[in-house]
């Protein structure tokens, strides 16, 4: 599976400050709904990853319920929250 | 939609663990989420055997395997499959194989030791050496009553097995690909004698008798069933132009090739026959 720059970018540092529009997967739109939900952050949805036990399946449930993402965007989000966890956590 | 919110967090906690939804802290943002999935779980249960009893059925445990295999998506529709499959029947613990319509109670033995043996053989395969896996049939129908009890048990599938003596290891060893795979077999055993379809074709037909060949991964156990081992209907399936057509495309264009090439010939052995 290639990964985008966006994954690349995203998975090369600690996320600190960045906004949730910065994860893989996540644009614009995404990015603008998550932050409605409260998810402005790129590490309160970690937070949401976190909780759900890196399960696949509720995590990428869970972004399709919150934002509307389809199963491509929410797998590559899926796919680079666990790198970095797998990386940094 | 139903009232889960008057559960407390503890409660859907307990909820999801009793039908065994794999699931995390039930917080504020999590909260919604669970409750959608057992409201979702409770309608397929519902829709699948209306007088179901509040007994716990055993559906669920796919998406604790499934999640750690390899592909969810692949999963999806046989984890949707196998959650309407294994739904209670009136009174049993734990349900083996769905039916659309439920056999008497005396039947749920033939289907236990149906399940059992077919499972037992596929044990054989993945059981590195050990003989206790591949037992014969008559020691189980002999131990019938036991088994009945350790086959109805939920713990089958799980990691641990209690008691070797079970000749059960196998299931042990590599929880989510095996568990999935006796899974198949058992419901496709079920389903074989009550003649749905379900699973699309593979490769491993035999695999009831060939215990010595050891089928490469789980996906090669997924076919028992016989009506599923028309070759032709297989292949069938996996190709846009049936077999058939193709072979005669191709020899039509053999055809075509030829006379043109012979018709050339033709031209040259008589280069004089033109005009003169």
């Amino acid at each position: 599976m290639t990964t985008s720059p966006k994954h690349t970018d995203f998975t090369a540092e600690p996320m600190g400050e960045k906004p949730a529009g910065s994860l893989a997967g996540i644009g614009e739109v995404l990015g603008k709904k998550l932050e409605e939900r409260g998810f402005d952050k790129a590490c309160v949805v970690l937070g949401q990853f976190l909780v759900l036990k890196k399960d696949e399946d509720l995590f990428r449930e869970r972004l399709k319920d919150t934002c509307g993402a389809n199963a491509k965007q929410s797998r590559d989000c899926f796919g680079c929250l666990r790198e970095w966890c797998d990386v940094f956590l | 939609m139903d009232d889960y919110s008057v559960l407390s967090d503890t409660e859907l906690a307990a909820v999801l663990r009793q039908y065994n939804i794999p699931h995390g802290p039930v917080v504020g943002s999590t909260r919604k989420l669970y409750e959608k999935k057992i409201f979702e779980y409770e309608t397929q249960r519902r829709r699948l055997s209306p007088p179901s009893s509040s007994a716990s059925c055993l559906s669920y445990r796919f998406s604790d395997l499934d999640s750690a295999s390899v592909d969810s998506d692949m999963y999806d529709l046989p984890k949707k499959e196998d959650a309407l499959l294994y739904q209670s029947k009136g009174g049993d613990t734990v349900a083996r194989s769905a039916t659309a319509a439920p056999p008497p109670q005396g039947c749920n033995d033939d289907y236990y030791e149906e399940s059992y043996l077919t499972t037992r053989t596929y044990g054989e395969p993945e059981s590195v050496g050990t003989s206790r896996a591949f037992r014969q049939p008559s020691a189980s129908l002999s131990d019938a009553d036991t088994f009945h009890h350790q086959v109805c048990d939920d713990n089958l599938f799980s990691s641990e097995e209690e008691g070797k003596d079970r000749e059960r290891p196998v299931y042990g060893r590599d929880s989510a690909y095996q568990s999935i795979a006796h899974y198949r077999p058992v419901s496709n055993v079920s389903r074989s004698s009550l003649g749905l379809s379900y699973y699309p074709t593979s490769s491993s037909t035999s695999a009831v008798s060939s215990s010595s060949s050891p089928p490469p991964s789980w996906l090669a156990r997924r076919a028992i069933r016989p009506e599923k081992q028309a070759p032709g209907a297989g292949l069938g399936q996996d190709r846009q132009v049936p077999l058939w057509a193709q072979m005669l495309l191709f020899l039509v264009f053999a055809a075509f090739l030829l006379f043109v090439y012979y018709s050339m010939q033709a031209e040259d052995s008589n280069p004089f026959r033109a005009e003169p």
